[in-house]
């Protein structure tokens, strides 16, 4: 079992480290876009089948509780909305895909009155296509 | 999907359970550190393994992610609507 020094210092002697900043991709292996604002510990709440949504266990003072979503299923719903998520996807195109294909008013609360000034806050404009290969998670 | 498998989501394993401390990463990459702090209630930490074949190092899997969940209310150290979010329970 490692220390927590032990882990700190595995982590800040990963080779090409950087600090986050917030982003949306394509999670390839998970079929999934995530859009994350802050990297913290999170709860997910799913929503409905597509949507999930990520609060921090621990928000901020001043900070807001919601720090992100993802979109299951990414595959076919981008090929339904005709979205290309081979290049990178205008993160307001997926916004308003989101909307049209779950047509309610929690999802219409949450992409207008949460995830529009989230990305906007954050600077969010794209989401990303997959990680290359070779961009490996963790081992187990 | 993975590496062009269809039926990839089959060979990832859910482990949830209830830890008795969650930590934060306090601070940026290079000069931050992990503090332990006390978990939050009613909710359970999920990690999601990929079986792989063994390699080498006996690496027999890889973390595809972790998060926390609501726990489930009538399976303890379960997420909450496990038993439609996931193929079946193992133990």
């Amino acid at each position: 079992m490692k220390t927590a020094d032990e882990i700190a210092a595995l982590v800040k002697s990963t080779p090409g480290l950087a600090s986050f900043r917030p982003c949306a991709f394509f999670d390839d292996r998970l079929d999934c876009i995530r859009v994350i604002a802050r990297d913290c510990s999170v709860l997910e709440t799913r929503v409905n089948p597509l949507l999930t949504v990520l609060e921090a266990n621990y928000p901020q003072s001043a900070g807001r509780k919601c720090v992100g979503f993802t979109v299951k299923g990414a595959r076919h719903f981008c090929k339904q909305h005709k979205l290309d998520l081979s290049t990178p996807i205008k993160i307001s195109d997926l916004l308003d895909a989101m909307l049209q294909a779950m047509p309610n008013v929690v999802v219409e609360a949450f992409v207008d009155h949460v995830a529009r000034p989230l990305v906007r806050e954050e600077k969010i404009e794209r989401v990303e296509p997959a990680l290359a290969p070779d961009s490996a998670p963790q081992q187990a | 999907m993975h590496n062009g498998d269809m039926d990839a989501d089959r060979t990832v394993v859910i482990y949830s359970w209830r830890p008795q401390i969650d930590w934060e990463w306090r601070g940026d990459s290079f000069s931050g550190h992990p503090v332990p702090v006390e978990p939050p209630a009613f909710r359970v930490f999920v990690v999601l393994v990929r079986e792989e074949q063994e390699n080498e190092y006996d690496v027999r899997g890889s973390i595809e992610k972790w998060n926390w969940l609501e726990e489930d209310l009538e399976l303890e150290q379960a997420p909450i609507e496990w038993s439609t979010r996931y193929g079946k329970k193992l133990w």
